[in-house]
């Protein structure tokens, strides 16, 4: 995947977000598609590359939605080097590897981002009360992540298959 | 741990700090979105509110495609529950008239005290293609006599010309039968008011008899003549629309318009 397309992408799935999706709930939850989606280019990719592509839609989303600047960014940065060494760690990228991983991946970023949205915002809340937020949010996120991760796997894989036609033929 | 350089480490520390800065300038902003958000917004909302246009028009088709099963069901409860309303509606209004007529037959009847007059209700309506006979629930035991007059708010329906225990028939001023003494308000030219086949359609009859020189004109009021009738006087019959000379030059024929509706009669004052 060329950076055009996937900034491409990435902005109309932000866009999308933000402005379409957020009315959808799943277990009472608005499923993450940016996080699913920028989890599944960090895994599929795992270079630098993808954790500056994670850390500007960390920014998109920051400056898009009601979060303090910064919150996202951080988040998404730390999530995409996080998910890069794991899965370097794990020397495959089958489903068992990874849907366990953005379980985690989805459950730690809920719940910083739930906890330092209140520390920010100068608002007391029960930890009770993020959980039942956080627990929902990971499993729907790792739900919309499957399907996406799938998807981005086969065209990496389409186009990877073409390259090395392509190379056949020079 | 080896996927990345030293400084790959060095320059997220530096970013993360640069962000942790911006996150504590914009948290002291209070209120007031930072420069960058501003922007950012600013760029993006065109695109925001067009994808968001779609998304509504999109979501509307798609919602009405999802609950077209529920829809049908709930068409058919909210057309259900419209019958009933119609229904309900329907006997209000049906009510509201009948309030109204008995209404105007009540002031009538307070406008008429020389006239003995009782409330009867129409039973039946032996109307066909000869006869104009109604039958009313009211007889001899009620005090209803023959050539009792049977009137509405609208003027005269007819005469009683057959009474029962409880009943009376009634032939109306429209019947060919009928035939009453009138006189015409104005001008006080008598004549008298005969059914025509003709005519009762249309809920007119004839006033025959007319003088020559009558001075009626269309619009005159007519009413049951006050000398040489058997009927109650000053009972308002209907109004003049058509006069005519009649074919041996001495008298007038002129045509009244009774203001009864003859196939909806339902409620009447019968008397003398």
């Amino acid at each position: 995947m060329g950076l055009k397309f996937k900034a491409i992408l990435m902005l109309a799935v932000v866009l999308l977000q933000v402005t379409v999706l957020s009315h959808f709930t799943l277990f009472g939850v608005i499923p993450n598609f940016i996080f699913a989606f920028s989890f599944a280019l960090c895994i599929i990719n795992d270079n630098v590359e993808s954790v500056v592509f994670a850390t500007v839609t960390g920014l998109l989303v920051d400056m898009l939605t009601g979060a303090n600047i910064g919150i996202n960014t951080l988040l998404y940065m730390y999530t995409a080097i996080a998910a890069i060494i794991l899965i370097s760690f794990a020397y495959q990228k089958s489903m068992k590897v990874v849907i366990p991983m953005c379980l985690a991946a989805s459950f730690l970023y809920e719940f910083i981002f739930g906890i330092l949205s209140f520390l920010f915002r100068g608002a007391e809340i029960a930890l009770g009360d993020i959980f039942s937020v956080v627990v929902p949010a990971c499993i729907v996120n790792t739900l919309v992540f499957i399907p996406v991760y799938v998807l981005l796997s086969r065209i990496r894989f389409e186009k990877k298959r073409k390259g090395i036609r392509y190379e056949q033929q020079i | 741990m080896k996927k990345f350089s030293k400084n790959f480490y060095i320059r997220v520390a530096i970013v993360s700090v640069v962000i942790l800065l911006i996150m504590a300038i914009s948290t002291l902003s209070l209120g007031r979105a930072d420069f960058i958000s501003d922007a950012a917004n600013i760029v993006l909302q065109p695109i925001k509110q067009c994808v968001s246009f779609v998304y509504d028009k999109a979501s509307g088709v798609i919602d009405s495609f999802i609950k077209a099963g529920s829809y049908a069901e709930e068409n058919e409860l909210l057309k259900a529950r419209i019958a009933i309303l119609e229904n309900d509606y329907s006997d209000i209004e049906a009510y509201k008239a009948e309030n109204e007529r008995l209404l105007a037959l009540l002031n009538m009847k307070s406008s008429m005290p020389q006239l003995n007059l009782q409330g009867a209700s129409v039973i039946s309506i032996e109307s066909d293609n000869w006869y104009n006979v109604i039958t009313i629930d009211k007889g001899i035991g009620m005090g209803v006599n023959v050539n009792d007059v049977v009137i509405t708010a609208q003027g005269l329906v007819g005469t009683v010309y057959e009474v029962g225990t409880t009943w009376a028939k009634v032939r109306e001023i429209i019947d060919i039968e009928s035939s009453i003494s009138a006189v015409c308000a104005r001008t006080g030219d008598r004549g008298v008011v005969e059914g025509d086949f003709n005519l009762a359609e249309a809920g007119r009859c004839k006033l025959n008899y007319l003088p020559k020189n009558a001075n009626v004109v269309i619009g005159d009021r007519i009413e049951i003549s006050d000398t040489g009738s058997i009927y109650p006087k000053g009972v308002y019959i209907g109004k003049i629309v058509e006069i005519h000379d009649d074919d041996d030059g001495l008298t007038l024929t002129a045509i009244v318009e009774s203001e009864v509706n003859f196939n909806s009669l339902s409620e009447v004052l019968v008397g003398r």
